[in-house]
C-alpha cells in the first residue's frame, strides 16, 4: 500500500496497469489523447505486483484493481468514473490543476 | 438469426402443432356430433356423388332438419356416416397438398369387410358397416385407425334409406389421445349398429350369410372406430383451418410492423441462438414495441404544445426506457457477448452502421445538435463539448477492444503447446489434434479462450456506459422540450433504418450479374438514405 501511494505522488498522472488488461489500454490510451503523458505501472512485470494489486482492489473496493488511476497523488477511480468525469468535463480541469496539462 | 420473430413464430408454430395434434375440443367434437345427430332421414333420398365441393355439402347439412336422438334405423345411421365422411372428405379434397393423407379414389367394389390399406375402396350397396379399423376401438390407442376410401355404388331406391357412403383411408396420421370425446358418442351409435345388426330384414350382406355375435361385435367396433376417427379428423382439419387463417393475419400484421420500422426483421436460424440471445431478442422487440409507443406521446405531446410540465414526465419516462435497454444489453453482454457484438439482434441497415454492438455516441450528437435550433451559448457549447469527449471515449475504447483483438489472434494462432525445443512431440500432438477436431476445440476451450472471450464484455459494457452516460449529460445540458425532440429523433432515426432493412430485404430479386453491375454509381442505397438525415427536419419538430 505504501508503495502504492509513493508511486501514485510521484507522477501527475499515475495509471495502475496490467499488460494484458485492455481496459487499462482504453484508460491510458484516452489520457494520451487529451496530451497528457501518464506514467504507466503495469503490476505484472512489478516484482511487488501482487501486493499493490491487492492494496488498489481494497482501496477501490472491486475487482479487478486495474486499472486505478491517480490524478495529483489522489485516487480517482477506474475506467467508468474517468469516463464519467470526462463526459461530465470535469476531467480535464481536473489535469490542469495538477498540472499534468499546459494547454 | 431471427430476432423475437422467430423465437415467436417457433413458438407460434409449436403451439400450432401441439394444438392441432393434442387439444382437440373435445366440446367441439360433441357439438359437432349433435349437429348432425339432430339430421333427418331427408338427406337420405338425395344421391351422394362425390362432390368435392365443402360449401356445397356445409349447405346441405345446414338445410337439414334436426335429428332425433332415438331413431334408430339404419339408414339413419348411416346418413350419419356419410355425412361425416363427406365432411371430411370435402374438408380434406378442399386441401391440396398439406394433407396428402387423402389418397384418390380408386373405384373397387368389394362386399366384404376387409381390413384396411390405402388406396382401396369398397362401395357400400345399403352397408352401414365402417370396416376401417382393426385396430382396437378404445381412445388408448395412438396409432391412426384406418379408414377406407369407398366410391359412390349404386343406391337402393327402395328402402329409400340407404346410402352409399363415401370413407377416406388415412395412413400413419397420429392423433392425440384426447379425442375420446369421440368416446363419447360411441354407445349411441354402437346401439344403433346393434340394433340395426338386430333388424337385418333380409337385407344382403356379407353375401347373404348371416353373421355370428362374435363377427358382430368386431364389425361394430370397426364402425366405431371408424367412425370416431372420422370424427376427429374433421375437428382437427376444422382446427388445422382456422389456425392458418389465425397464422395468415398474425404475418400479416408483422409484415405490416415491420415495414414501418417497428420492429427488428432479418436474422438467422434460430437454432443457432444461445437462450441469452434468444432472450434478449424477445425482451429486444417488446422494448421496442414500448418505444414506438413512446414515440407517438412525444410527438403527440409536442405537437400539442403541452406544458413542461407534463412532458417533464413523458422524457423522463423516456429515459428511463433507455436505462432498461442498457441494463439488457449489459445482461446479454455477459450471457453471449457475440450476440450482442455482432449485432445479430439488429436489422441489417443497423448492423452496417454498428459500432461497438450499437450506436456511436458522437454521430448521434452531430445529427442532434443542427435540429435542437435555438440552442443558447452555453448549450452549444456544453454540445460540442460532449460530442468532443465522446470522440475521444470512443477511440479509446476501440483501441482498447483492438488491443483484445490482437491477444485473441494470437493465442488462437499460436498453439499453447508450441515449445522450440521440443518441436516433433509437439508435432504428433498437433497431428494427434487435428485428426480429433473435438480434442482441439476443447483444447481449446479450456486454454484460450476462456481467458481472451471473458474480457471481451469489458470494452462492450464500456461502450454501452459511454451511451448510457451520453444520454444523461445530454438531458442535464437540454430543457425538457430540447431532450423530448431528442428522444424522438433517435427513435425516428432507428426506425428509419429499421424501416430500410425491410425495404431492402423485399426488394426485387435481379440477378447476380445485373445486381453487380448496378452497384457502382449509386453506392449504396443504405449510406444514400441515411445521409439527408443529418440535413433534414424530423416531423413534429
Amino acid at each position: 500500500m505504501d508503495r502504492v501511494t509513493k508511486l501514485a505522488s510521484q507522477r501527475a498522472v499515475v495509471i495502475f496497469s496490467m499488460s494484458s488488461c485492455c481496459m487499462c489500454h482504453t484508460v491510458t490510451r484516452l489520457f494520451r489523447e487529451l496530451g497528457v503523458n501518464p506514467t504507466v505501472v503495469e503490476l505484472d512485470e512489478d516484482p511487488r505486483g501482487k501486493e499493490m494489486e491487492k492494496a488498489l482492489a481494497r482501496l477501490l473496493g472491486r475487482n479487478p484493481a486495474v486499472p486505478a488511476v491517480f490524478i495529483g497523488g489522489r485516487l480517482v477511480g477506474s475506467t467508468d468514473k474517468v469516463m464519467s468525469l470526462h463526459l461530465g468535463g470535469n476531467l480535464v480541469p481536473q489535469l490542469r490543476n495538477a498540472g499534468a496539462l499546459w494547454v | 438469426l431471427q430476432p423475437a420473430a422467430t423465437a415467436y413464430y417457433g413458438e407460434l408454430e409449436e403451439a400450432l402443432i401441439h394444438g392441432t395434434c393434442t387439444s382437440i375440443d373435445p366440446s367441439m367434437i360433441g357439438s359437432d356430433v349433435d349437429t348432425e345427430c339432430k339430421n333427418k332421414t331427408a338427406f337420405s333420398t338425395t344421391p351422394l356423388s362425390f362432390n368435392p365441393n365443402l360449401n356445397h355439402l356445409r349447405e346441405g347439412l345446414l338445410s337439414l332438419p334436426p335429428f332425433p336422438q332415438h331413431h334408430r334405423e339404419r339408414a339413419v345411421e348411416k346418413t350419419f356416416n356419410s355425412i361425416c365422411m363427406y365432411a371430411a372428405a370435402g374438408y380434406l379434397a378442399a386441401r391440396p397438398p398439406t394433407l396428402e393423407i387423402f389418397p384418390s379414389w380408386p373405384m373397387n367394389h368389394l362386399q366384404q369387410p376387409y381390413s384396411v390399406s390405402t388406396g382401396s375402396i369398397s362401395s357400400f350397396t345399403g352397408n352401414s358397416h365402417s370396416v376401417g379399423s382393426t385396430t382396437d376401438s378404445s381412445s388408448g390407442q395412438n396409432a391412426m385407425p384406418q379408414a377406407e376410401l369407398v366410391s359412390p355404388g349404386s343406391m337402393r331406391a327402395d328402402s329409400g334409406q340407404q346410402q352409399e357412403v363415401l370413407m377416406v383411408t388415412v395412413d400413419d396420421y397420429n392423433y392425440e389421445e384426447g379425442l375420446g370425446a369421440a368416446a363419447t358418442t360411441a354407445p349411441i351409435f354402437q346401439q344403433h349398429t346393434a340394433d340395426q345388426d338386430r333388424r337385418k330384414h333380409g337385407s344382403t350382406r356379407k353375401e347373404g350369410k348371416l353373421l355370428d355375435a362374435k363377427t358382430e361385435r368386431r364389425l361394430a367396433q370397426n364402425r366405431e372406430a371408424a367412425r370416431k376417427s372420422r370424427l376427429r379428423k374433421k375437428a382437427y382439419v376444422q382446427q388445422l383451418e382456422t389456425s392458418r387463417i389465425r397464422l395468415q393475419q398474425i404475418e400479416q400484421e408483422l409484415h405490416g410492423a415491420r415495414s414501418q420500422g417497428l420492429f427488428p426483421g432479418g436474422g438467422s436460424a434460430s437454432g443457432d441462438m444461445s437462450s441469452g440471445a434468444m432472450m434478449f431478442d424477445m425482451e429486444y422487440a417488446r422494448w421496442l414495441e414500448d418505444d414506438s409507443k413512446h414515440m407517438i406521446e412525444l410527438q403527440g405531446a409536442l405537437q400539442a404544445q403541452i406544458m413542461d410540465a407534463n412532458l417533464v414526465g413523458i422524457v423522463e419516462e423516456c429515459m428511463r426506457h433507455y436505462d432498461e435497454l442498457f441494463h439488457l444489453r449489459a445482461m446479454l453482454a455477459r450471457a453471449d457477448v457475440f450476440h450482442l457484438m455482432t449485432g445479430l439482434w439488429a436489422t441489417a441497415a443497423e448492423r452496417c452502421f454498428l459500432w461497438m454492438g450499437g450506436f456511436r455516441p458522437s454521430e448521434i450528437i452531430k445529427m442532434l445538435i443542427p435540429q435542437l435550433d435555438p440552442l443558447t451559448e452555453q448549450q452549444t457549447l456544453g454540445m460540442c463539448n460532449l460530442q468532443r469527449s465522446s470522440e475521444q471515449t470512443e477511440e479509446a475504447l476501440a483501441q482498447g477492444l483492438q488491443q483484445l483483438h490482437q491477444s485473441l489472434a494470437e493465442a488462437v494462432g499460436t498453439s499453447p503447446l508450441s515449445d522450440g525445443a521440443n518441436v516433433a512431440n509437439y508435432t504428433a500432438l498437433m497431428a494427434l489434434a487435428l485428426d480429433r477436431l473435438d480434442t482441439l476445440e476443447s483444447f481449446y476451450r479450456q486454454r484460450v479462450l476462456p481467458s481472451v472471450t471473458f474480457p471481451l464484455k469489458l470494452p462492450i459494457m464500456q461502450a454501452d456506459n459511454l451511451r448510457q452516460q451520453t444520454l444523461h449529460h445530454m438531458r442535464r445540458l437540454l430543457t425538457t422540450r430540447q431532450a423530448a425532440r431528442c428522444f424522438l429523433s433517435v427513435g425516428e432515426y432507428h426506425r428509419r433504418l429499421r424501416a430500410l432493412s425491410s425495404v431492402w430485404a423485399s426488394r426485387p430479386r435481379e440477378s447476380f450479374v445485373a445486381a453487380a453491375e448496378n452497384v457502382s454509381p449509386s453506392g449504396t442505397a443504405a449510406e444514400q438514405a441515411v445521409h439527408p438525415y443529418h440535413q433534414s427536419q424530423f416531423s413534429g419538430l
